[in-house]
């Protein structure tokens, strides 16, 4: 198992306390090349909890494993930051060098790749983000587009080849056609083995993207399981004020009308041929 | 210093008038000096106590205010407590001693240094940014004759204070960021860390820049053309209370001389 | 807020005829040709990708940018017209993406003030528009507060009060949402709706269509041109040229296509309602 939570707390320093912690007896396990989709309101602990999978933050109590290693562990968390890349909001604020290269390169660097592998760690993540190294390694990362400077951010965290990436709103600020390219680029990556886990306000992007979800209300697990059955949970989502994706509460409003359509379509696609068949039902019934 | 930690409130002080309150402040802070024994240090304490009560902020919030600052009180008790040798020995653990003169002197340094860091406190906790400015602006406005530029500068300081909790927020956030690659902050030596820096250093300057062109697009939009033809809600005039404040200092600092000057 | 006069006879609140702007000589242009109107009291959405001129478009409005051939007119005034300039900032306000990048003071009274105090407005007149301001917005009762302690949505708020208290007749919003979760975009939906109900001309660039379906026209922004011009029930239909113009399909014309090419006939409509009563007369109709 890649990544475990074992009834982890978290507290804030200096916040008045106990009574509302940032994240509260979370127990959760995360498998290898599973695509796991977080949401849940501002505040609910997202990011505190993200922030405890690559050790940034330890927790006030409870244990956090990444492939078994104990991120309490100081000596540890190095090795586990090459192995799980986490890449924030906005992670083209991030971007500091003179060249694209350098920038990239500053990952693997600090985590201890030996140096005549650095080059070709370059070449790799660049590539795997879609860029080219011929063309863009020896710009200023400044000169770029936004799209294209997410990118190379991106990509300075797939240096060090980790096995999880986990992602913070990947999709912000993005026009559709960004956000298109993103989801192709984060389905791409999940194929080729990768562990994701992706924070989102976007129903439908984690319908799309993820295999399971986990939902979290004031810091505690609210709901986690198969995509398709957490979003299938309406009433539990409506009432910490969360929608489910556009096409499993049209299926719902459906069925209510009469038309039974069962509402694990995720995508429109689906839920198309899911209304096919049920109009045909009815016909075949009558 | 407890800029950016105002508390909001509706005290005496809250309503003085901020180019008094700077400048009774900072004479407070020099006065304080005056102070060299007991009696003048309670004199000391006394009109700091009784500006506290004048405050409404809570000891609580006070407390947490002080705490940065808190080590370095200790660390003037401390010092002056051992290196300070006069009058009866108390303890003796061969290089370390500590005397009855030591005690007393390292008390009355670590006092007035609180006193120094309650005053400045309270100032940040009774002054918005807004008033800051206003204040520094009424107080420089005289001098706007000889060429400074009394509303620009108060300008400057309106905006850079209420951007120090913005980009202070950026720069734990690019922190982290860089944590994430693997970035580290807290071992090695000076020359280590402080090229550790330069990985937050170059994009929290770019967040500046964005935040800086961002802002003054705003404040075009907004019809800000400088200083020309400009009106204020708020127009600083003194009242009752600022003039007390006043004569209450003028009577500390009197009697602080006069401490003094008696003693000899 | 009280609602306006009628102001008479139709002029365009806003009028562009054929602007052209470029930033720098060397450059492509990023507006060519844009001619549109607006007329009083309309609310219109301006979408398109990134890149296609929407915020230059924007900072034409008030006369930030002046074309370098072509007129952009508010209320009859100019926009380049040198001694008219303040004027057409009081009266076409805009409101920008950042929450953080609008606010000049520390406090949201006196900040709200400092649209006022530049126009150079007599104190006593100041007071009153604050609080109106204020009001309009629902965040009166924070008239005290720091800043930095309000939300996302409730600083963008206090960002629209400082506008409003110009007392502007256009109000232009770039992109208002684009930084904030959905609970912040729901309260700026809910202000625009509100001051458009009281006859404020309203124009709203964005890429949300749950934004852009609100308004009464829209204008589609293809690489600095003026696409499409209709109402969203024209425009968000069309589901080829929205992806040829980079742009989102809503979820409903989404659907009705999937049903369409599956053999069912059902109508291209933004209205979910419309859609599942086509639904169910197919099904029963069978």
């Amino acid at each position: 198992m890649p990544v475990r939570f074992d009834q982890v707390t978290y507290v804030y320093p200096g916040s008045h306390a106990a009574g509302d912690p940032a994240l509260a007896g979370v127990t959760l396990e995360i498998a290898d090349g599973e695509f796991l989709g977080v949401i849940g309101h501002t505040g609910s602990g997202k990011s505190t909890l993200i922030q405890h999978i690559n050790g940034l933050l330890q927790p006030t109590s409870g244990r956090v494993t990444v492939d078994g290693l104990d991120l309490m562990d100081r000596s540890v968390r190095r090795e586990v930051r090459r192995r799980v890349g986490l890449v924030f909001q906005y992670p083209e604020h991030q971007l500091f060098a003179d060249t694209v290269s350098e920038d990239v390169a500053f990952g693997p660097r600090a985590l201890g790749v030996p140096a005549q592998d650095i080059e070709q760690c370059v070449i790799a993540a660049l590539e795997r983000v879609g860029l080219d190294f011929c063309e863009v390694g020896h710009r200023s990362p400044f000169e770029l587009s936004g799209g294209q400077m997410r990118r190379v951010a991106i990509a300075g965290v797939l240096a060090t080849q980790p096995g999880t990436l986990v992602m913070d709103e990947p999709m912000a600020g993005l026009d559709p056609a960004g956000r298109s390219a993103m989801r192709d680029l984060l389905r791409a990556l999940h194929q080729q083995g990768l562990t994701i886990v992706m924070v989102s306000h976007d129903m439908e992007d984690v319908a799309a993207l993820a295999d399971r979800v986990l939902v979290l209300r004031q810091g505690a697990v609210y709901a986690h399981g198969a995509t398709a059955e957490v979003f299938s949970r309406h009433a539990e989502l409506r009432e910490i004020g969360l929608g489910a994706p556009r096409p499993a509460r049209f299926a719902a409003r459906l069925t209510s009308l009469g038309l039974d359509v069962p509402d694990d379509a995720l995508t429109v696609e689906a839920l198309a041929d899911a209304i096919v068949r049920a109009c045909a039902n009815c016909g075949e019934v009558r | 210093m407890a800029l950016g930690q105002y508390h909001k409130g509706d005290s005496v002080l809250h309503r003085m008038d901020p180019r008094f309150k700077l400048v009774i402040a900072v004479v407070y802070m020099l006065v304080i000096f005056l102070a060299d024994d007991a009696s003048g240090l309670a004199l000391v304490l006394a009109f700091l106590g009784v500006a506290v009560a004048l405050s409404g902020v809570p000891a609580r919030v006070l407390l947490a205010g002080l705490r940065p600052v808190l080590a370095l009180v200790v660390f003037t008790f401390v010092v002056n407590l051992v290196f300070i040798r006069s009058g009866t020995p108390l303890l003796d653990a061969g290089p370390v001693s500590v005397t009855s003169g030591g005690l007393s002197t390292a008390l009355f340094m670590a006092t007035r240094l609180l006193a120094l860091f309650v005053a400045t406190a309270l100032l940040g906790f009774t002054t918005s940014s807004v008033d800051l400015a206003d204040g520094m602006e009424g107080l420089l406005a005289p001098l706007e004759r000889l060429g400074v530029p009394a509303h620009e500068l108060s300008m400057m300081l309106s905006i850079a204070l209420r951007f120090i909790p913005i980009l202070m927020t950026e720069k734990d956030r690019i922190m982290r960021a860089q944590s994430a690659r693997g970035a580290d902050f807290e071992t090695g030596n000076v020359v280590t860390r402080m090229r550790a820096i330069l990985p937050v250093l170059t994009p929290l300057f770019m967040s500046a820049f964005r935040h800086a062109e961002d802002l003054s697009t705003a404040m075009e939009s907004r019809c800000y053309h400088g200083k020309e033809g400009r009106t204020r809600v708020k127009v600083l005039r003194p009242a009752a209370r600022d003039w007390y404040a006043v004569a209450a200092l003028a009577l500390l600092a009197m009697a602080l001389v006069a401490l003094r000057v008696g003693a000899v | 807020m009280e609602p306006r006069a009628d102001t008479g006879p139709a002029r365009p609140a806003i009028s562009f005829r054929d602007v052209f702007f470029r930033y720098h000589d060397d450059d492509p242009h990023v507006l060519s040709g844009i001619t549109f109107d607006v007329a009083a009291g309309e609310h219109v959405a301006i979408v398109g990708a990134n890149g296609s001129g929407k915020s230059t478009l924007a900072k034409h409005i008030n006369g930030l940018l002046v074309p370098d051939s072509g007129t952009v007119t508010v209320g009859g005034v100019s926009t380049g017209d040198p001694h008219h300039t303040y004027q057409v900032r009081a009266s076409a306000g805009l409101v920008f993406q950042n929450p953080d990048d609008q606010v000049v003071t520390s406090i949201v009274r006196d900040d709200v003030a400092f649209g006022p105090e530049n126009l150079g407005l007599p104190a006593e007149e100041i007071v009153v528009r604050v609080e109106d301001a204020l009001r309009t917005v629902g965040m009166w009762n924070h008239a005290d507060d720091d800043v930095a302690a309000l939300s996302g949505g409730q600083r963008q708020r206090v960002a629209i009060a400082g506008i409003l208290a110009m007392r502007p007749d256009v109000l232009v919003l770039d992109e208002p949402g684009a930084m904030l979760d959905p609970r912040g975009r729901r309260g700026i939906r809910r202000v625009s709706r509100e001051l458009h109900a009281t006859g404020m001309t309203v124009v709203v660039i964005t890429q949300h269509m749950e934004e852009a379906v609100l308004a009464d026209r829209v204008i589609v922004l293809d690489r600095g041109h003026v696409a499409a011009i209709g109402t969203p029930a024209e425009i968000f239909t069309d589901a080829g040229r929205l992806r040829s113009l980079g742009l989102d399909v809503p979820f409903p014309v989404l659907l009705g296509e999937a049903l369409r090419s599956r053999g069912l006939d059902v109508p291209l409509t933004l209205d979910e309602t419309v859609l599942e009563e086509a639904i169910c007369r197919s099904a029963s109709i069978r």
